[in-house]
């Protein structure tokens, strides 16, 4: 037995192989994981707090003390708003504000951790018996998928395949025969070693997912129901979260066992590498990718649903189908009996296979090596490399100055031109540009193939460079369709374009056999994108109530801003100013990443120009006031109070509150 | 190749053959207007219906036509419009029994086609026209690059109309189909992997060598056997994948129709007729699988036995796969052409007029594609033909050696 370990691990660089996957796969768990919901985990002492009070079963106390909190919450805003009307209006004193909003910032202070909680009570309240209240992250992580681990089927066909099929190939078979301990002893030797060695890699894998998955987010309640995870919410079956646990390793680790005895099973019937390596694959890929119903693959006979094994625990799962307007079945459950019976069917295979290999069997191993591993890590270095370059895009050369206004994202202007949509209230945006020298006025947008795509009403610039954001529709099928959305840059000098940043706006586009799809993580920070602006090293995309800031080399995104509603923001390469649910002015540093108040600025709506903020003054009775930018020196526009109000170059329009009219007064300092 | 290994061979390709049926026929099960959600009843059905009213509508739109299908399509619209009418199933004034079925098969199946056909040619005139106009003003740029890649577009999209009405569905779902392409290429990887290997294990390759016909003439042969039983394969499953959707889809009309007929391809650089479309595109993926086939052989010819070439390979078609998958309707061109495995889902070169800048010149990305395979497959084989020389200088065996 030792001499035949040796030869595994030794020999054939089985060790070496191992320790690869092993190194390889926890570094693959640390860059690539995602939280399932990324916002608990960015808003994780809010949505602690709130959890901690509820956590366990849902009982009647916990549904009043959820709906007296919302109350709470919501008479707590609205006298927050009341309270800071009145002090704004100059009706309430400052130490009396500062008294009575106290008590009111209390209650609101975690909100975002209560809606987040509020969000996973809506779907328990459908069955209070079994879905419990915990922090799932971890959980969803080690238990929510139904994908199959490749590298390490990978790893087991690396291992395993050679323990008979190094004989044959070499035809040492006959010879060893000839040894006293070259029959079925042997065989039995290296059946019992790969069958503990596939055991042990096995319970490696699922200790290494335990560690990390307790290490990233805790495995709180394992005695929890199964319910409580919303992927396993329409299951039937009995179970705590860490008996489901151990049920799915146990019957990855009965797969993987299967899996062992079949590629030596078919090893020993066909003594050729080849055929033993595409049977073995192509017992496990083609149920994999062939049925369009996840479910399917659980009810055929072989290694693969045993493999996955989450599956076993699932219940039936329905989807809306728009097409019939029906319900149409997106996973059948796997009753109780169809389970034992398949278990049953995989096992009598499974004694049948051992049957085979030891009928078969009599040979020892034979001295193997491979001399070309050099030349093959020098392929695997070349093709890492071509895909690692392939993700690179070139980076700009020195910042220029920017100025973006939320409400001016219809038009941009920079040296030679004025860019702006032509018919700003259809649905269609027709972005137009005018020559600053010529004054000739054409389209701005050259792509002459305009069918699918959809301009958005936004854009924006650094210098002689342009960004317009379009949405295209890629037919999937007769009617489905799925959405790409791009940023495109144009270089004003010779408007030749360049996609900066690309995302594909739903999880089942059109993918080779399905590989590779998007999740809903990924894709939420891109829909319904209202604006966007750029630096160096990041886009920010605003929609109606975030900040989404994305990585421009590894895509990665983080929500920076939140508020109840975007009105007004303002870029100006640095800083961005944005308005909070105080009414107050507020000011992000994007390089460090500090949020603070902008000279005590109270608005509701500011447009930033190069030296000045113009806002409506909230503690002036509405009057327009411009800030400077340096030292927050106020000066007043005018004396009337403004309902709402635009620049264009040097002039201030702006709609009087006392007669609804339309004035308009010079911006330059008198 | 071994005549053992024919029966097992014709074994497997009979297995993956019915797969790949399984497949289409799920693919139409679940998707096609007259199956989905239907029971077999409904579906034969309305099958019936189509095909009957089809030939009243199909061939040359006329307006005639047009109105024809209007008269029976506008009452339909204003009843089911407040969603009032009744959802009876057994309505004697109805096609399929219910009004809103009927509804949506007449705007699904005649309507919405009819109509994107009938406003194509202006769409068509629109590219044009604005291609036209974008000459002229990158001119006034001085980019050369864009003008000339406007003339292309200019010249691709004059004259192109939709005329006729016919039959495309089976086609939307033929042109994205791509598990037999799966299958095909684990066939390939398997059939490949022991080319080179098999002399290596019984280091008849030293043995070879000596012979009249070794060395270079055996890897000629071995390299010409390898690409003829690629082509076979892949043949044999595109046929397959034809056939067993106008099987399926009871239906072998609408090859005579354009390309652009097909909404997803309203953009095509091609002016193809779909019958014409779908040879195509067999071929480009029978490059892209001779190009894989050559990494699998090289792979082959660097290892003493089929384990780790197998390996290898099927890693580095999962990671072709994602590299493609991460670059799907992607606009960025160059890293979508250089991977050879976008010639097998190569509707994503062909769906779109795209353009790479190549010193200059606009090279529509299927080309582009296509060269960068041809690129890939001389390395390969340029790598092969070397270390295959190298183990004639300083291997075992060899002329040299040998005198």
């Amino acid at each position: 037995m030792w001499v035949e370990c040796k030869k595994m691990f030794w020999h054939q660089k089985g060790l070496l192989v191992v320790l690869c996957y092993v190194v390889l796969s926890f570094l693959a768990l640390v860059i690539f994981d995602v939280p399932k919901n990324g916002e608990i985990e960015q808003n994780k002492e809010a949505y602690q707090y709130y959890l901690q009070q509820v956590e366990g079963r849902c009982t009647s106390e916990t549904e009043a003390f959820l709906a007296k909190e919302a109350g709470r919450i919501a008479q707590a805003n609205s006298e927050l708003q009341r309270l800071y009307d009145d002090y704004y209006d100059g009706k309430l004193a400052e130490r009396e504000f500062s008294t009575k909003v106290a008590a009111d910032e209390k209650a609101v202070r975690y909100q975002k951790g209560f809606e987040l909680l509020y969000q996973q009570y809506s779907g328990i309240r459908e069955n209070t018996e079994n879905r419990w209240f915990l922090s799932t992250n971890g959980w969803d992580g080690l238990l929510a998928h139904d994908s199959l681990d490749l590298p390490f089927v990978l790893l087991l066909l690396l291992l395993i395949t050679p323990v008979f099929c190094q004989e044959y190939e070499s035809k040492m078979d006959d010879l060893v025969k000839t040894e006293p301990k070259g029959g079925r002893h042997s065989a039995k030797c290296k059946l019992a070693l790969a069958l503990l060695v596939v055991g042990a890699l096995c319970l490696l894998n699922s200790g290494l997912q335990v560690v990390f998955y307790e290490w990233k987010y805790g495995l709180p309640h394992g005695d929890y129901p199964l319910q409580s995870l919303p992927y396993f919410a329409a299951s039937t079956r009995r179970a705590t979260l860490s008996g489901a646990f151990f049920e799915i390793s146990a019957g990855k680790l009965l797969g993987s066992v299967y899996f062992t005895v079949l590629i030596l099973a078919v090893s020993a019937r066909v003594k050729k590498y080849a055929l033993t390596l595409f049977t073995g694959t192509a017992v496990l890929l083609l149920p994999q990718y062939a049925f369009a119903r996840p479910s399917t693959k659980y009810f055929l006979p072989g290694p693969l649903g045993l493999m996955v094994s989450t599956g076993f625990l699932r219940g039936n799962e329905y989807q809306y189908d728009a097409v019939t307007q029906e319900k149409s079945l997106l996973f059948r459950e796997i009753g109780s009996s169809a389970r034992w019976l398949i278990l049953g069917a995989n096992l009598c295979l499974l004694v049948l296979m051992v049957a085979l290999i030891l009928k078969k069997h009599t040979n020892v191993w034979h001295k193997g090596g491979f001399c070309s591993a050099k030349r093959a890590t020098c392929l695997l270095a070349l093709f890492t490399a071509a895909l690692i370059c392939s993700g690179c895009s070139a980076q700009k050369g020195a910042p220029q100055q920017v100025l973006f206004n939320l409400e001016q994202r219809m038009s941009y202007e920079n040296d030679q031109y004025r860019f702006f949509v032509e018919t700003p209230n259809t649905d269609e945006a027709i972005w137009m540009m005018e020559s600053k020298t010529t004054g000739q006025t054409q389209r701005a947008i050259r792509n002459p193939m305009q069918d699918n795509v959809k301009v958005a009403k936004t854009m924006c610039g650094q210098g002689p460079y342009i960004y317009y954001l379009q949405i295209e529709s890629i037919q999937t099928g007769f009617l489905a369709v799925s959405e790409h959305l791009s940023i495109i840059e144009v270089d004003t000098h010779d408007f030749s374009q360049r996609v900066v940043l690309e995302r594909s706006l739903d999880t089942n586009r059109d993918a080779f056999l399905g590989i590779g799809q998007p999740n809903e993580q990924k894709i939420k920070p891109f829909q319904l994108v209202e604006a966007f602006f750029l630096d160096d090293q990041y886009f920010y995309l605003v929609n109606n109530e975030a900040v989404t800031r994305v990585n421009r080399v590894s895509g990665k995104t983080q929500k920076v801003i939140e508020v109840p509603a975007l009105t007004s923001l303002s870029y100006d390469g640095t800083n961005i100013y944005y308005i909070n649910e105080k009414s107050q002015l507020m000011q992000y540093d994007t390089h460090t990443g500090k949020k603070e108040k902008c000279y005590g600025i109270i608005t509701q709506s500011f447009l930033l120009t190069e030296k000045e903020i113009v806002f409506i003054n909230r503690l002036k009775q509405n009057q327009l006031y411009a800030a400077s930018l340096s030292d927050g020196a106020l000066r007043k526009l005018t004396e009337e109070p403004v309902l709402s109000f635009t620049i264009d170059d040097s002039t201030v329009g702006y709609t009087a509150k006392t007669d609804l009219q339309e004035h308009s007064i010079p911006l330059t300092d008198k | 190749m071994s005549p053992i290994f024919i029966p097992f061979h014709l074994i497997a390709l009979l297995v993956f053959s019915l797969v790949s049926i399984g497949k289409i026929y799920s693919v139409y099960a679940e998707n096609s207007l007259f199956a989905r959600g239907y029971s077999m009843q409904q579906s034969v059905q309305m099958k019936q219906l189509y095909w009957g009213l089809y030939d009243d509508f199909s061939g040359k739109i006329t307006t005639d036509k047009i109105e024809q299908l209007l008269t029976i399509y506008r009452p339909m619209e204003a009843k089911v419009a407040d969603l009032t009418a009744s959802t009876r199933i057994d309505d004697p004034d109805t096609f399929t029994g219910n009004v809103y079925t009927d509804y949506h098969f007449f705007r699904r199946c005649f309507v919405l086609p009819m109509e994107y056909g009938y406003l194509y040619q202006s769409y068509a005139g629109k590219v044009v026209l604005a291609a036209k106009e974008n000459i002229s003003f990158y001119n006034s740029v001085n980019n050369q690059y864009e003008s000339r890649k406007n003339a292309t577009i200019a010249e691709c999209f004059s004259g192109r109309k939709v005329d006729t009405f016919a039959f495309t569905e089976m086609y939307q779902y033929y042109l994205n189909y791509d598990f037999s392409s799966f299958l095909a290429l684990l066939l390939c990887v398997y059939g490949l992997v022991g080319v080179f290997v098999s002399e290596k294990q019984t280091e008849m390759d030293a043995l070879l060598l000596t012979t009249k016909y070794g060395g270079a003439k055996t890897v000629a042969a071995k390299l010409v056997s390898s690409a003829l039983f690629v082509i076979a394969i892949c043949t044999w499953f595109w046929l397959l994948d034809f056939f067993a959707f106008s099987a399926v889809f009871s239906s072998f009309k609408g090859a005579l129709a354009p390309l652009y007929a097909v909404k997803n391809f309203a953009n095509t650089p091609l002016n193809l007729s779909l019958g014409q479309y779908a040879f195509r595109s067999s071929v480009v993926k029978t490059v892209g699988m001779l190009v894989l086939g050559a990494g699998v052989l090289l792979l082959s010819s660097s290892f003493k036995n089929a384990l780790f070439p197998f390996v290898i390979s099927l890693a580095g078609v999962f990671g072709l796969i994602l590299w493609q998958g991460a670059f799907m309707n992607s606009g960025h061109l160059w890293p979508k052409v250089t991977n050879p495995f976008v010639l097998m889902v190569n509707r994503e070169l062909f769906r779109k007029a795209e353009f790479v800048n190549l010193f200059g010149l606009p090279v529509p990305s299927y080309l582009a594609a296509l060269l960068m395979a041809i690129l890939w497959a001389g390395t390969f084989m340029g790598l092969l033909v070397v270390t295959m020389r190298k183990s004639e200088v300083t291997g075992k065996g060899g002329r040299s050696n040998v005198g």
